[in-house]
């Protein structure tokens, strides 16, 4: 991967930054306040219910348990207790008024309790019952056919749980309080009240409004009523097992939602109906949600804020760093170049600055190159034209050295003969370096023509060990001295001594040139100021300080006892160097 | 090039958020929505409000489906108008009615019978309707059964003729002669001694009408006696005429032509099961004219009807089936007076009721509706128009012996049947019970 922050552009990683840190920050605060508050919700929520559901178990347990009283109350009742007992089944008359007497006083209950749906008597010959009314006879060979049967069969006396009713009204939804009557042991009826399961549902739900799913269970711990949606009553015998103590909560997994359902339930002290409230976990959790979603919305305003943030100071840093680059791409040597701006004092600034004294150093570097370049040229120029002239020259001689022996001219002859071999090695297939021994012939040939000029009195004596004459030297370096020597130092003479040593120092080749002409004037300076010699010698030590620098050169100084001393400092060279200009 | 790229890279960020931004936006959809709210804070009663009556009235089964269509029919008119109907037979209606009243929870619409309009009129339990049902075409006779005191307090529903009913089918089967339109009591009784032979085992001629108020006030009026209440709350029974009566059905009762007491008791008029005309135990009983149709609905064909006997004068009257009232204390008056209106005068609800309360009082919508009327109703008009003739003048007596009649009588004629009391002892006994109500 690398580091990101030499990948990618400068913008994107402001932004990026900038978004990553404003995500963990907004995730972070989600989180935290969803969690919190939802757990916060959660309990106020559940000890809200506690008390609703408190109230509620007492409004209905009030309820049903007068019910279970008015039925005991009638089940006790003389009249009705004789009617079912059939003990004045010898008197049919007075056994009509007691069945009227039962009808009418069951009617009053139905009447003015509105809670009751209907009363249900099963007996014994209940032949005057009328099928259009509230209160029903019913034979007891039929008991064992209702839906109450089942309960009722342990004990005395039981409530059934809600079911849909045919009553003459049409399908009734009820739940029915089934009591035994006895007499003697025997049984000898039932009496069944059946209670609108509407009217408990609508103090099931008490001044709720929205969906709620409250349910009531028996002690068993079955439901017996419920409004909302419960899980049904498989998947609730295990959840009432783990009930315990007069209340409580605890969240559940179930079908209804995916993050299920907070159950809190209430058990009355001294009833044994318990109240179940289920909250979808969803709904508990719908403030949180609605935090969490406005954090969110502040989310996504301080993204948009932040890219609109980092794609204007991205652009501020970007800017100069594009003006540099621009200015970088564009530079030419010549002509006006982009002028960066000059109000940075930051980094820029710096940057800025180094760049334009970059700029200055390159503009002087480039002008010196020009002057090297300059000079390069002439001299190649110079070495052209001086290239061309020996050789013009040479044959010249060659020509007129023929010429010479045409006319017997022998001494002609042999100078031009001299004087050819000096320009060979003075061309030397134009190499600026030739061997020591080459140097020396060139030497000896220009000092034999001076011989034969000074017929004979010219004395040259040189000294090279064995070994140096392989070296090699920049050419043409010691004729210049000895010319001098002849023209200047024996000047108005006709005769002279010359002598060359070559030593060995070190690294150094060390070139003695003696003479005994009339030496330096005063002040060290030759006394050859005037225009063929000194150009020679100039030249020669402008050659060597060029070829190997300051440290080598040419010292010259009055000899002891008359004449001239010419000291050429040189380095040793055993191999020919590389050809170091043209 | 850059610039797309750089695009691409910020709206792949935004896309992360996007979802985030539009939970944040979804904030104000989750609002609950205030027009319930609104509805609810309005507060008055206009037609948006929904509003549920309640309505109670007893009757047959073919009365409760009709009616039940009528108030569907309205409700589909009125979507703000929903109906929690309560119905029963007649048995234990009055009691059930008066529990709920004195528990201040009456229905807001109910049935009253013309008896009883007093009574609750002077309880205050009837919300003044003057002026706010359209009476125009209504009979002036039936309408002023419901003023008391100049305020009108009820609304009749239907003209009903009072009359008997007879198995046609069971006593061609035995041989019995029918009985014709304008036959009388000497023929009632002749008819049911020399039926006796003729009937099978558990089979018997009529119920035992001789504790029955309602049969007896129809023998008093043919003898020319009026009402057992007078107008002004005195007892009216002619002993000569209870005594004649009585007897004549302790005759049959010895002879066999009346079921024994405790089959007799266990009659539900319309309930297949205990009806004793439709379990095929009697052949005859008395019916008004609007019954018609519910006996017939459960064995078409088989009945028949015949105008109450006669004998010095008619014996059968003309009278207003039954009431709508409201009650004092309903929390919807002005709505239930529009039901109420709707109820009496529109042709909609006049063909859908038929003559399930009796001819329609409203004559405009009973000649519109009159084509509409099924074999049944027309069955009832011809009973309703030979009772017309010289039918008696039917009085509701004098308030406050509901209890009389539905009481006294209802034990006194238990008494009589089981034989426990003689005609004199009898007539004694509603003689002095009647001492009780007297002013």
């Amino acid at each position: 991967m690398g580091n990101p922050f030499k990948k990618f552009r400068v913008d994107n990683l402001f932004f990026g930054s900038f978004a990553f840190l404003i995500v963990i920050m907004i995730g972070a605060a989600i989180w935290t306040s969803y969690s919190l508050t939802s757990n916060e919700l959660a309990t106020t929520a559940s000890s809200n219910q506690h008390n609703l559901l408190n109230m509620l178990n007492n409004e209905i347990t009030t309820r049903l348990t007068t019910i279970e009283q008015i039925s005991l109350s009638t089940s006790r009742d003389n009249v009705l207790i004789s009617l079912l007992s059939g003990s004045h089944s010898e008197d049919e008359f007075a056994r009509y008024q007691q069945f009227k007497e039962v009808k009418q006083s069951l009617a009053s209950l139905t009447n003015s309790i509105p809670l009751i749906e209907g009363i249900d008597v099963y007996m014994h010959k209940p032949q005057y019952g009328d099928s259009e009314s509230y209160i029903q006879f019913r034979n007891l060979e039929e008991a064992s056919r209702q839906y109450w049967a089942e309960s009722v069969k342990r004990n005395d006396m039981a409530w059934t749980d809600e079911y849909r009713r045919q009553s003459f009204q049409g399908e009734v939804a009820v739940l029915s309080f089934v009591r035994t009557i006895l007499n003697n042991n025997k049984l000898i009826g039932y009496l069944v009240m059946h209670v609108k399961a509407d009217m408990l549902k609508e103090v099931l739900a008490g001044h709720s409004t929205g969906q709620i799913s409250r349910m009531l269970l028996d002690a068993s711990g079955n439901p017996i009523l419920h409004i909302g949606s419960v899980p049904d009553g498989d998947s609730w015998s295990r959840r009432a097992a783990e009930m315990q103590g007069q209340s409580g909560v605890f969240r559940i997994q179930d079908s209804q939602s995916d993050s299920g359902s907070l159950l809190v339930y209430s058990r009355s002290r001294n009833s044994d109906w318990t109240m179940v409230e289920l909250t979808p976990w969803s709904q508990i959790t719908k403030g949180s949600l609605k935090l969490t979603k406005a954090i969110a919305a502040i989310g996504a305003v301080a993204i948009l804020l932040t890219v609109i943030l980092t794609m204007l100071i991205s652009r501020q840093f970007t800017k100069p760093i594009k003006k540099l680059v621009g200015a970088m791409n564009q530079y030419s040597l010549e002509g006006e170049n982009a002028k960066l701006p000059e109000d940075y004092e930051n980094e820029f600034g710096y940057l800025f600055s180094g760049y334009r004294k970059q700029n200055e150093k390159i503009q002087e570097l480039v002008q010196s190159l020009r002057q090297r370049h300059e000079l390069q040229r002439r001299a190649e120029i110079d070495a052209l034209q001086a290239n061309i002239n020996p050789h013009f020259l040479y044959n010249t001689l060659d020509q007129l050295n023929w010429m010479a022996i045409a006319n017997g001219q022998e001494e002609i002859s042999r100078i031009l003969e001299l004087m050819g071999r000096m320009f060979r090695i003075g061309l030397s297939n134009g190499n600026t370096f030739i061997t020591v021994h080459e140097e020396m012939e060139h030497l000896s040939s220009y000092i034999e023509i001076q011989q034969i000029r000074f017929s004979g009195l010219l004395q040259f004596r040189s000294d090279i060990p064995e070994g140096l004459g392989s070296c090699y030297m920049p050419k043409m370096v010691l004729q210049p001295f000895v010319e001098n020597a002849i023209i200047h130092g024996f000047h108005h003479r006709s005769q002279g001594e010359i002598e060359v040593v070559m030593r060995r120092l070190g690294d150094q080749l060390l070139i003695t040139i003696e003479d005994d002409g009339v030496g330096l004037r005063s002040g060290g300076e030759p006394a050859v100021h005037k225009k063929s010699g000194g150009y020679g010698i100039r030249n020669v030590e402008e050659r060597i300080s060029a070829y190997f620098g300051n440290k080598y050169g040419v010292a010259l100084n009055s000899r002891e006892g008359g004449g001239t001393r010419v000291i050429v400092r040189l380095p040793l060279l055993e191999e020919q160097p590389e050809r170091q200009i043209g | 090039m850059a610039f797309w790229k750089r695009l691409s890279f910020i709206s792949a960020v935004a896309a992360l958020f996007l979802p985030l931004a539009a939970c944040g936006f979804g904030i104000s959809g989750t609002l609950p929505s205030s027009e319930e709210e609104l509805s609810i804070r309005t507060g008055d009663k206009t037609a948006g409000e929904s509003i549920k009556l309640r309505i109670m009235w007893w009757g047959a089964q073919s009365r409760h489906k009709v009616t039940m269509k009528a108030l569907e029919a309205y409700s589909k008119k009125h979507p703000n108008v929903t109906f929690e109907p309560d119905y029963s037979g007649m048995d234990g209606y009055l009691d059930r009615l008066s529990t709920q009243a004195a528990a201040r929870n009456a229905p807001d619409i109910i049935q009253i019978d013309p008896g009883w309009v007093a009574d609750w009129a002077s309880r205050n339990q009837l919300a003044d309707l003057t002026g706010a049902v359209d009476l125009t075409n209504v009979d002036g006779k039936l309408t002023k059964l419901g003023y008391i005191n100049d305020k009108m307090y009820a609304v009749p529903l239907g003209s009903v003729a009072h009359g008997m009913i007879y198995d046609k089918a069971a006593m061609e089967k035995s041989a019995i002669p029918l009985p014709v339109n304008g036959w009388t009591w000497e023929d009632f009784f002749k008819l049911a001694r020399e039926s006796v032979p003729k009937l099978g085992v558990g089979q018997y001629v009529t119920k035992d009408y001789a504790g029955d108020v309602f049969a007896y006030s129809a023998y008093q009026y043919a003898r020319g006696k009026g009402f057992v209440i007078t107008d002004t709350g005195k007892f009216n029974i002619d002993k000569q005429v209870f005594l004649d009566w009585a007897y004549q059905w302790q005759d049959l009762r010895e002879s066999g032509a009346v079921p024994p007491a405790d089959v007799n008791a266990s009659d539900k008029e319309f309930d297949p099961s205990a009806d004793l005309m439709l379990k095929g135990i009697i052949m005859i009983r008395l019916s008004y004219s609007s019954s018609y149709g519910a006996w017939d609905s459960i064995k078409p064909g088989a009945y028949a009807l015949v105008t109450m006997p006669r004998a010095e004068e008619a014996g059968g009257w003309l009278k207003p089936s039954m009431f709508f009232g409201i009650s004092a204390a309903s929390k919807h008056v002005e709505e239930a007076k529009s039901f109420v209106d709707w109820f009496i005068n529109s042709e909609e609800a006049g063909a859908i009721l038929g003559t399930s309360r009796g001819v329609p009082v409203n004559s405009t919508v009973a000649d519109a509706v009159d084509s509409t009327f099924s074999v049944a109703d027309q069955t009832g008009m011809i009973l309703y128009n030979a009772t017309l003739q010289d039918g008696q003048q039917w009085t509701p007596g004098a308030s406050g012996w509901t209890n009389w009649i539905d009481k006294d009588w209802g034990l006194v004629r238990d008494e009589l049947s089981f034989g426990k009391k003689s005609p004199e002892q009898a007539f004694d006994a509603l003689r002095n019970a009647a001492k009780e109500y007297e002013g």
